[in-house]
């Protein structure tokens, strides 16, 4: 018995299949394809294939915010203040993901709907469009930085700008081509991969691992920075690991990938699994950068140029350097994919109109649409000359964590809401750790915020 | 695989003829005519509207001071 061939119903003129099953469309017909592998699989006990079919959302939400300057910003705290607090803080905010993120699957499987749909219809277009917009200048700015982060990788093998924003745009196209939401999943699991990289990196640069295991268990030593850096690292590294456009996508993603109640167990694993994935690979990028802390690291201008990868090439050698630099154009490769993603799906779910990998570009114009367009905003402003690249890629985490907050009350509300969810809204338990999630990162981001104002202002002075 | 099971034949890849059982691989809330038909609209308290509305304002007043901190450092 072997799995059902991947190959697309026969599709006539009006787009509906030549089927004996009235209104059921070419994206019904394609997502049923994907399920009938799984019910099989479920069927005959092959639990490892049935994994395999069920995962990706999650390790493509957690791996895509392993995005450039997530990556930058997390070698950047390794080269400035060593091994210490960020480590074991890189742990923690993924853990906030997983928490956060496991709602969005749910709620995704459960209602079958995106998350900017659901806000949209549930508390109306007013509530839907502030978020939508919310979303689209994250995504945005944040896409700006993903491009960044492939010219910095780039930049290491004497290649331009030019060749960044070409290469990034070719495969938003490429990967957009297939219309089935299968063939875009695997293809950026497969590029998803290559954030392993940072990992080999932090082996390749053979780090002290009793220094490592000290500070993951005791968040020291403490960073000796102004209270406006560490507030700003702080952010960051928070902006780095729950962001908006994770809740949008995930959310999207499940429903349309297909999954339902049923497959809730393996969201799960999914989304752990990424989380954990995400995490490791996240401090290996910070005992990377840590490689550089006593060697003046702290002054690298990492977005600027090929910052990193030259000074990692000085202390640890061609191959640290050339692994790294791979590895920033992979991070940025993958977030710029989903990120354009999620910002389709957004677009498409608020104006009504098809949102799914699973129907041909002429089905589904808005959504392709918004995909490319976001893209080539982004890809055009990394072509200004002088434009502040750096500046606009580190504010891009500290946005996303300052407008996190209204996102994630609409996802709280939506996970504990007994009319969509039924047996499967949020238990009491998950209600208070996401509280504590969503008043932390409001603290955090309004801290930064404030003070920040103050500071430019001259209303305080810099502390 | 029990002889005749259509799912199991669907799943097999099984005649043309037997596409239209793919359809009961998926609920009928995932029917995309299904989704498209709008969720029911909640009804939220005043005291749930006004702390929604609390935190849109005190999100943006905060994101127009990162906004002005970015572009006073770029001055």
């Amino acid at each position: 018995m072997t799995p059902p061939p991947l190959i697309d119903p026969p599709v006539s003129v009006d787009g509906l299949i030549a089927l004996p099953v009235p209104g059921l469309t070419h994206e019904d017909a394609a997502r049923s394809r994907d399920r009938a592998r799984v019910d099989y699989a479920r069927r005959n006990k092959h639990h490892f294939h049935l994994v395999w079919l069920l995962v990706g959302p999650g390790i493509l939400a957690m791996i895509g915010e392993n995005d450039g300057p997530s990556m930058i910003s997390y070698a950047a705290s390794g080269a400035t203040y060593g091994l210490g607090f960020f480590l074991p803080f890189i742990v923690l905010t993924f853990g906030m993901a997983v928490v956060c993120q496991e709602m969005c699957m749910r709620v995704g499987a459960v209602t079958h709907r995106g998350f900017g749909q659901l806000v949209l219809e549930r508390f109306g277009p007013m509530w839907g469009w502030f978020g939508a917009g919310d979303l689209l200048l994250t995504n945005l700015v944040t896409l700006i930085a993903e491009f960044v982060a492939i010219r910095v990788g780039l930049a290491y093998f004497h290649l331009g700008a030019g060749v960044a924003a070409i290469l990034g745009l070719v495969l938003v196209a490429f990967t957009l081509s297939g219309g089935r939401y299968w063939r875009w999943e695997r293809i950026v699991l497969g590029l998803a991969i290559f954030n392993g990289l940072f990992l080999v990196t932090a082996l390749m640069v053979g780090p002290h691992w009793g220094s490592v295991g000290h500070a993951l268990v005791t968040f020291s030593p403490f960073p000796a920075a102004s209270t406006n850096t560490l507030l700003l690292l702080i952010a960051s590294t928070i902006g780095a690991t729950v962001t908006p456009w994770m809740i949008f996508f995930q959310q999207s993603a499940s429903a349309d990938k297909g999954l339902t109640p049923i497959d809730l167990k393996h969201g799960r694993y999914d989304t752990i699994a990424g989380g954990v994935l995400a995490a490791i690979f996240g401090c290996g990028a910070l005992i990377t950068g840590a490689a550089l802390f006593g060697h003046s690291g702290s002054s690298i201008q990492g977005l600027a140029g090929a910052g990193f990868p030259g000074a990692l090439r000085v202390v640890s050698g061609n191959a640290v350097a050339t692994v790294f630099a791979l590895g920033l154009v992979e991070a940025g490769a993958v977030a710029l994919l989903t990120i354009s993603a999620s910002t389709g799906y957004a677009v498409g779910e608020c104006l009504g109109a098809a949102h799914s990998f699973n129907n041909p570009p002429r089905k589904a114009a808005p959504f392709y649409a918004a995909n490319i367009v976001v893209a080539l905003i982004a890809a055009g402003v990394i072509l200004i000359p002088g434009a502040p690249l750096l500046s606009i890629a580190l504010n891009a985490n500290v946005l996303a964590t300052v407008l996190l907050p209204v996102t994630l009350v609409f996802m709280l509300m939506l996970a504990n809401d007994r009319a969509l969810m039924g047996q499967w809204v949020n238990r009491p338990s998950t209600n208070r750790i996401a509280i504590v999630i969503v008043v932390f990162i409001s603290l955090c981001g309004a801290a930064y915020g404030i003070d920040s104002f103050l500071q430019s202002t001259h209303i305080i002075g810099a502390g | 695989m029990a002889a005749g099971d259509p799912v199991a034949a669907a799943a097999d890849g099984g005649p043309r003829g037997e596409d239209g059982e793919l359809i009961m691989f998926l609920e009928p809330d995932q029917l995309v005519a299904d989704k498209t038909k709008p969720v029911p609209r909640a009804v939220l308290s005043t005291r749930a509207s006004a702390l929604l509305w609390a935190l849109r304002v005190f999100v943006v007043a905060v994101s127009a001071m990162v906004i002005y901190t970015f572009v006073s450092h770029l001055a």
